[in-house]
């Protein structure tokens, strides 16, 4: 087997161990009950678009000219992406990643395998980060379409263009929001209300600060990714967002840090 | 040489002991760890399992240190004391899983987890969720991950527990059947009668310290400043007394309500089998029974913790 790291105590990882373990998470979510909530909250802004698709076909008479064209509200569905979903999902997610299996007494079995503790958390994370991906995804260009279909694609070339780079942000949005949360979730007891602060205090206060303290957000970053991230500065022109290579390389950098030093905590730890 | 070595180890929750200098080894065959609820079993099975690292102390199973060498674990099966399972798998999803978790691919994991769910007394195909087991099922479904591998060392923490008569028969057997295998079964227990239907080697467990490690017998053997009863069947149970007392060869005696039975005690037992044994040849006393009272498992544990 390759391994790709020096082998730290309980930290070594292979790929087919990782490979495994993210299969396990993949399996488990779609089986496990009380893992539908993501699911719901996924299909939220599909369920809204529908709505909103709805009324447009709707005769209002003096006030269908008031009502914002589909293009116009692909944006603005975006920003509430950004702020809501794309905190929410690797929250429940990734917070939850070994609290969960401690809670129902499962995490015995997986510790007493053949298999390093730092690959079977590595595993769990891809896995968690390649739901949540494809749950921010499929939720994403589904109202999208969905509401640009409501004005018959009318002027929508921009916007369909647009499509992939809102989704390279989400996808590595929910990465690095993955790997925070879940180190969060291993140094914390109370993982939901600390994720909350970051989420919705941090994350929403400092990127509006001064200096190099906004490099310490996610959302700072994917502001450089793509143009409707609900910074009003970056709108107002007042906050100069990075460059893409170096919003990808805080974020990427800042992942990894986080994903390591979780494996270091969860190799360490004792579960009794 | 002993394929599970324990050499001093002690756990500390804070100023709460969880083990205190315990030191043993195992050789293949079964070992029935016995201890009250919260004598240190399942933390005892836990350290050997890596997923606690003791405060002080070494472990060594197969020659190696579980903690940071997960390889050890294709060579070791553990089977936990909580009634925690993945309830949306079925059992044959979870083996499988578990065993895919163990470097095992595809065919080669699903015909390991039948094989396993098999040998445990359960249905190979079963596709219902484990939500839906009882709590017997759910027992043999942790016991079949545990031995789907075929590890030399298995470690079962309270595999009884919940079954009904028939799931416990069976599962002794198995157990009695793997030790004869030649695998080391480490196989706890609060209930004593059943570790001693499946063997009569026990590590004994009290309040985190190990008090015995052994055969039965001979533990019960070690306990000499305790008095031994034994109860004797024979035709003159009066005149028997009689002798013993002249003999100087019991302590105390009491007749019961069967009026041919006398149970004596005795603090020096081979003296006064020994003595029996000139008695019975003599004759005229009509012995027809001799048994000690105190081998059992349950006399041995309660002497020793009380």
């Amino acid at each position: 087997m390759r391994v790709l790291t020096p082998a730290w105590s309980g930290a070594k990882l292979r790929l087919h161990d990782v490979a495994a373990a993210m299969m396990l998470e993949w399996r488990l979510f779609w089986r496990r009950r009380r893992l539908r909530a993501p699911v719901v909250l996924a299909a939220l802004p599909v369920l809204l678009a529908i709505l909103v698709a709805m009324l447009k076909t709707i005769d209002f008479g003096w006030l269908d000219p008031v009502l914002p064209r589909g293009v116009d509200i692909v944006p603005l569905f975006f920003v509430g992406f950004v702020r809501v979903l794309l905190v929410v999902l690797p929250l429940l997610l990734g917070a939850g990643l070994v609290a969960r299996e401690v809670e129902t007494g499962t995490l015995s079995y997986l510790l007493v395998r053949p298999l390093s503790r730092g690959s079977l958390l590595l595993g769990k994370a891809l896995g968690a980060w390649l739901i949540c991906s494809i749950l921010l995804g499929v939720s994403w260009i589904g109202a999208a379409l969905l509401l640009l279909a409501a004005d018959g694609f009318d002027s929508a070339g921009a916007t369909l263009l647009q499509i992939p780079s809102y989704l390279l942000t989400l996808v590595v949005g929910a990465f690095a929001y993955g790997a925070l949360f879940t180190l969060v979730g291993l140094i914390s007891r109370r993982p939901g209300l600390i994720g909350i602060f970051l989420a919705f205090g941090w994350e929403s206060a400092i990127p509006f600060l001064p200096g190099l303290i906004r490099n310490f957000t996610v959302r700072f970053h994917l502001a450089a990714l793509a143009p409707d991230t609900g910074l009003p500065l970056v709108a107002l022109g007042t906050l100069a967002v990075p460059s893409i290579p170096t919003a990808l390389l805080w974020l990427s950098g800042g992942s990894c840090l986080a994903l390591a030093a979780s494996i270091l905590v969860f190799a360490h730890r004792d579960y009794p | 040489m002993p394929t599970l070595e324990v050499q001093d180890v002690s756990l500390w929750y804070g100023e709460v002991i969880g083990l205190s200098g315990a030191s043993f080894t195992l050789e293949p065959g079964v070992t029935g760890l016995l201890g009250p609820n919260g004598a240190g079993k399942s933390t005892l099975l836990k350290i050997l399992t890596a997923q606690i690292r003791p405060s002080r102390g070494a472990v060594r199973i197969l020659g190696t240190d579980p903690w940071g060498n997960p390889d050890l674990f294709r060579r070791v099966g553990y089977c936990p004391e909580t009634d925690s399972i993945y309830p949306e798998l079925s059992a044959p999803e979870f083996i499988a899983s578990m065993l895919r978790l163990s470097g095992l691919v595809g065919v080669d994991a699903s015909r390991k987890a039948e094989e396993a769910l098999e040998r445990v007394g359960l249905e190979p195909k079963l596709r219902k969720p484990m939500a839906a087991f009882s709590k017997g099922m759910r027992q043999r479904a942790k016991l079949a991950q545990a031995l789907a591998l075929a590890p030399e060392v298995l470690l079962l923490d309270e595999p009884l527990n919940g079954m009904d008569p028939i799931g416990r028969r069976e599962t002794m057997d198995l157990v009695v059947e793997l030790g004869r295998e030649g695998h080391t079964v480490l196989v706890s227990s609060h209930i004593l009668h059943e570790v001693e239907q499946m063997t009569p080697h026990i590590l004994l467990l009290h309040q985190g310290r190990v008090l015995a490690h052994g055969e039965v017998h001979e533990i019960r053997d070690l306990i000499e400043d305790r008095a031994r009863r034994v109860r004797l069947r024979c035709r003159e149970p009066h005149r028997l007394a009689a002798r013993l007392m002249e003999l100087g060869a019991v302590s105390g005696m009491r007749f019961t309500d069967e009026p041919d039975v006398l149970v004596v005690e005795t603090a020096h037992a081979d003296v006064f089998f020994a003595k029996m044994t000139q008695l019975g040849y003599e004759g005229s006393l009509g012995i027809e029974e001799v048994q000690p009272l105190d081998d059992d498992l349950q006399s041995v544990f309660e002497y020793l913790v009380r």
